[in-house]
């Protein structure tokens, strides 16, 4: 039998509106942290654009956080495009149009060294969605500026709630 | 699908390369994450990849982001696969430059394609790159080492960078 590697340590399948869900007291048994979300709905507030998924590192408010994004985006002209800039709000938002309550946001979010206490963590995003030709975008990188070990993760949509059918898996990946 | 860790190397000093060999051939695809920087002065330098030691027959094409904007480069006769561009010694001393490649039936007897995705980046956000890649190797040999490093002429790797190599079912 190959020895696993990719193990899952906690998960949360959402069956009535939450603000977030947070995955508290990570183990520091892994190499690296692989998040994936599916299904993102949230109740829709008559904003239905550019929602997001925001995620919060051992509860740190502070502006520590950057972020750049290479994306795509399907309405009105498809077109490829980047952007980059510090989180004044506290977190990472991948950014994503995620208000239908038909199709949901999809995607991974993958922790680098997430318990090494020399670096700053970097954080690589493939998330996005394509529902009704609007928009998708392809992969992020964030880094959170602090050389704590990582040992919680608070994911919440930008506005209101995630609802049922949202789902969130966080695997630990061995190394030796 | 399972997913076994064939090795794990983290550089004790200042190091070249980081280097698999003796890869076994008994999974369908090779999966490898990394976590690594320069030491030349530059803000970045070019990262590649190699198989096997081999220098012909590389192709791939690339599309990225980066502080000035979008762009993308393609070749079929390369020596090397253009894998990324990692952080050195320009940018804040603790961060590291992460990246994935998974390697598409690296045991068969045909052509061998990878894909990619990396990124560099610095706390102030206004120096970054981060892409796709897509690359081949026109060789029918099965991959049995892999060899990651600075293109030369652009430094080493600092120590503390590593590497992973998983083996896929």
């Amino acid at each position: 039998m190959p020895t696993p590697t990719y193990d899952l340590i906690a998960s949360s399948n959402v069956t009535s509106a939450v603000n977030n869900v947070t995955f508290s007291n990570i183990p520091a048994t892994y190499d690296d942290l692989v998040l994936h979300i599916s299904s993102i709905y949230q109740t829709n507030d008559g904003t239905p654009n550019n929602a997001s998924v925001f995620m919060q590192i051992n509860g740190d408010t502070s502006s520590s956080y950057s972020f750049r994004v290479f994306r795509a985006v399907g309405s009105p002209i498809a077109s490829v495009g980047q952007s980059y800039g510090l989180s004044s709000t506290g977190e990472i938002s991948a950014a994503g149009d995620s208000i239908s309550l038909t199709y949901g946001s999809s995607g991974t979010f993958t922790i680098f060294q997430y318990k090494n206490t020399s670096n700053y963590k970097q954080v690589m995003t493939n998330f996005g969605n394509a529902p009704q030709g609007q928009g998708a975008d392809l992969i992020g990188n964030f880094v959170w500026a602090n050389t704590s070990a990582i040992t919680s993760l608070k994911f919440y949509p930008q506005r209101n709630s995630f609802v049922s059918g949202t789902q969130l898996y966080l695997y630990g990946i061995k190394g030796s | 699908m399972t997913m076994s860790l064939i090795q794990t190397v983290t550089l004790p000093s200042t190091t070249n390369a980081i280097s698999f060999s003796t890869i076994p051939g008994t999974y369908k695809d090779l999966y490898l994450i990394f976590s690594v920087r320069g030491t030349d002065a530059a803000t970045r330098v070019p990262f590649i990849m190699t198989f096997n030691n081999n220098s012909s027959s590389y192709s791939g094409v690339r599309g990225y982001a980066f502080e000035g904007g979008l762009g993308a480069d393609s070749g079929t006769s390369y020596t090397y696969i253009p894998l990324s561009s990692i952080n050195s010694a320009g940018v804040s001393a603790n961060i590291f430059s992460p990246g994935e490649v998974y390697i598409f039936n690296y045991a068969a007897n045909t052509s061998k394609t990878a894909k990619s995705m990396y990124m560099a980046s610095n706390t102030s956000s206004s120096s970054f790159v981060l892409g796709l890649g897509h690359h081949g190797w026109a060789n029918s040999s099965a991959v049995t080492s892999i060899q990651l490093y600075p293109l030369p002429g652009n430094g080493d790797l600092v120590a503390g960078s590593t590497a992973s190599l998983y083996g896929i079912k």
